[in-house]
Parts: C-alpha cells; structure tokens; sequence
C-alpha cells in the first residue's frame, strides 16, 4: 500500500510536467509523433529509475559536497547507455529525436527526483518514485503528442485515423502547435484540480 | 593528520571509485551495442550504392549483409571497415565541422591504387540551397575514382585529378569536406600499413 502511494504521488500529484513544471524543453521539442514521444518517455523512465534506485542504495556514502557531482556520474552513464542502445535497435527515431536524448542528462525531472526523494529514502521506495514519476511523464508526453500528431498529420503512430473530410492543419506540427496544445492541457488539468480540491 | 583531510580523502577516493565504475559499465555497454550504433542504415544505403553491393533494405537483415562483406577496423570519428572480398578497399566513415554543424561523409578508399572510389554525405545540416548542395548526385559524381595519392584538394575549377569543384557560396562547407577527407585519408594510411590482410570471417577481430 506505502508503495503504491509512492507511485501515485509521482504520477498525478507530483507529476513532472503538468504540477512541478520540469523538463519542459523536451516535452514540447519531442512530441511532434507518437512514436518519438514514446521513445522519449521510455528512455526518461529507464534513465529515472537507473538514477534513482543507485542514489537510494549509495545514499550513505555518496559525499554531501559531492552529491551533485555524483548525481552527474550516474544520471551520464544511464543516458549514454539507453543513447546507444537506441541507436542500435531504432536508428531512426535516434535521428528524429536528434539531440534530446544527450539531453536527458540535463533534464529537471531526473535530477529533481534524485534530490527530492530518493537521496533519503531506501532504494524500493525510490524505484516506485521514479517508477510513477516516468509513468507520469509518458502520460503528458503521449496525451500532447497524439493530439499533435492527430491534428497535424491525421496519423496517430504514423496510421491514419483521422476521417477522409479532416483536413490536418499544419500550425500543430510546429513550435507554436506545441505551445497551444501544452496550454490547453495544463488549462484542463487545473480547472480539474480546482473542482475535485473545492469538492473534496 | 586531521580529521577533515582525512574525510575528505575518502570523499575523493569515493568519487574515484564511482567514476571508475561508471566508465567501465560505458565501456561494456559501448562494447556490446557501439558497433551496431555506429552503423546507421544511411550509411549502409551509402556503401552499397558507393562499392555497387546489393543489401537489403530491413535494418536487420541490412546490418548482417553488410558485416559479411566488411570487417570493422576502428571506431570514433573515423571509422573504418576492411573489405573482405577485396582487402585493400576501406570503407571510411568520418566525421567534421561543416559550416553550421557536424557533418559525416562515407567514403570508399582503394588502398592499392591511391583512390576514391566513391563519396557520399550522410549527415549535414549546411545552409539551405547553398552548403547543403554537397549532398547532391553532381558533387557526388566528382569523387568517383577520383586520384588521392596526395590527398584531396578544392579548387574553384577543377584542373587536377585529385580536385573538385568548391560549392559556389559555400566555401566554409567545402573545405570542410576537404578537411575531413584528408584527415581521414592520413588515418586509412596509418591502420592500412599496419593492418592484416582481410580474409573472410577469420580475420574478424
């Protein structure tokens, strides 16, 4: 049950994107296609938990005025490994994600985690952390990017599913497109937070 | 010796020990994927078209075909693959400055007879309508066996045969690719002299 809450927190009341306002950079750079958004947030997760769970179980040791540092040393040899691993296996959406998967190793959402949680909790509560923290980032990267890839192509993951009549409207596909969609979900998910607070 | 040295010796010991670690599990994950990661099907595509092969188009199946007919030699920002029907043919991948950023050329290298074979851009991202003419058939065709005993040159008209037609606006990205070129013809030249001869799948390291 303690863990489960753990996940839950990462996922709604703690979530990255849409409640701490982290890793927004590549939350509106990467989700121009599902797919890529995907990859994204898979790559974010593993690199989470990797980070995560190895702060946890060195908690004692890891130096205070260092700590950082060391956050640096693994968060760098998570990314570099799934940055290779992609390139491997899915040479493609290595390409169309271009520099943002290096760019993980900057991204608030892995180092706000390390800080916050799992420096002073055992290494099974911080793999849930992190766990329901990259849940909750793959849900708003998925949500923005089927709704850009819907409305800018007509395509979710690249099938068309929009009707013959719909015609895609191109200002989605660009920086202002993510933009507006990004704005329109954080309206959304406020005005659900303020109904459900004033109710509860 | 107080305290304070002493704890921050272990400190400092303690980094060590966890920058060790790190590097090692890189290099192991560097070991298991980075030759599949190095490859990408772009270049695949490019040999075939450059060395005349026929490889599939499923990535898979690509990478496999084209590991039967090259051996990997070294890894980094030169790459280089041995021929293993033809030993002293190289297939070169390289990497440079171009103009606005990094850009990759591959390139097929005869070892014997001191010329390219063929050229092909795999990654640039020179200036639209300018600098990124390089990636065209008629910049292409300028390297198909072309003379490079002395190395490549870039020349506004072209007269030698170790010459080729700078891109008229794009100098900067033209002499990069002369640039990158012969650094890495100096670089085939080196691990040539002193590599073994390629003779099927045995002489894989």
């Amino acid at each position: 049950m303690k863990y489960l809450r753990i996940l839950w927190e990462g996922l709604i009341p703690n979530n990255p994107v849409f409640i701490l306002a982290l890793g927004l950079c590549s939350t509106l750079a990467v989700t121009l296609k599902v797919e890529n958004a995907f990859f994204m947030a898979v790559m974010v997760g593993i690199t989470t938990i990797f980070s995560s769970v190895c702060v946890a179980a060195l908690r004692y040791y890891i130096p205070f005025r260092f700590r950082l540092l060391s956050y640096m040393l693994i968060i760098v040899t998570a990314v570099i490994a799934v940055e290779q691993l992609l390139k491997a296996l899915f040479p493609e959406v290595a390409r169309a994600l271009g520099p943002y998967v290096g760019l993980i190793v900057t991204n608030c959402v892995v180092m706000g985690r390390l800080e916050a949680f799992a420096v002073s909790h055992r290494p099974l509560e911080a793999f849930f952390d992190a766990l329901g923290v990259a849940l909750g980032y793959a849900a708003v990267l998925l949500s923005i990017a089927s709704i850009r890839e819907f409305l800018g192509n007509g395509t979710l993951w690249g099938l068309h599913v929009a009707p013959d009549f719909y015609i895609p409207c191109r200002v989605f596909n660009s920086p202002p497109g993510a933009f507006i969609v990004f704005a329109a979900l954080l309206f959304a998910v406020n005005w659900l937070r303020s109904i459900v607070r004033r109710d509860s | 010796m107080s305290g304070k040295t002493v704890g921050f010796r272990d400190e400092i010991k303690f980094m060590l020990v966890l920058a060790t670690v790190c590097a090692v599990l890189l290099l192991v994950a560097r070991a298991g994927v980075g030759s599949r990661a190095d490859l990408s099907m772009v270049a695949i595509t490019s040999a075939g078209q450059i060395c005349k092969l026929e490889l599939p188009e499923e990535p898979v199946a690509a990478v496999a075909a084209f590991n039967e007919h090259f051996v990997s030699r070294t890894r980094g920002r030169i790459q280089l693959w041995q021929s293993l029907s033809r030993s002293n043919v190289w297939l070169c991948q390289a990497r440079g400055a171009g103009m606005w950023a990094e850009l990759a050329l591959l390139f097929a290298y005869d070892h014997m007879h001191r010329r390219i074979i063929g050229m092909r851009v795999i990654e640039q991202n020179e200036t639209a309508g300018l600098g990124d003419r390089i990636g065209e058939e008629a910049f292409y065709e300028q390297f198909d066996d072309m003379d490079a005993g002395s190395g490549v040159e870039m020349k506004a008209i072209r007269v030698k045969g170790n010459q080729f037609d700078a891109i008229s606006g794009a100098t900067i990205t033209s002499r990069a690719v002369e640039t990158v070129i012969n650094r890495a013809l100096g670089q085939i030249e080196k691990i040539a002299s002193a590599a073994p001869p390629a003779a099927g799948k045995e002489a894989r390291p």
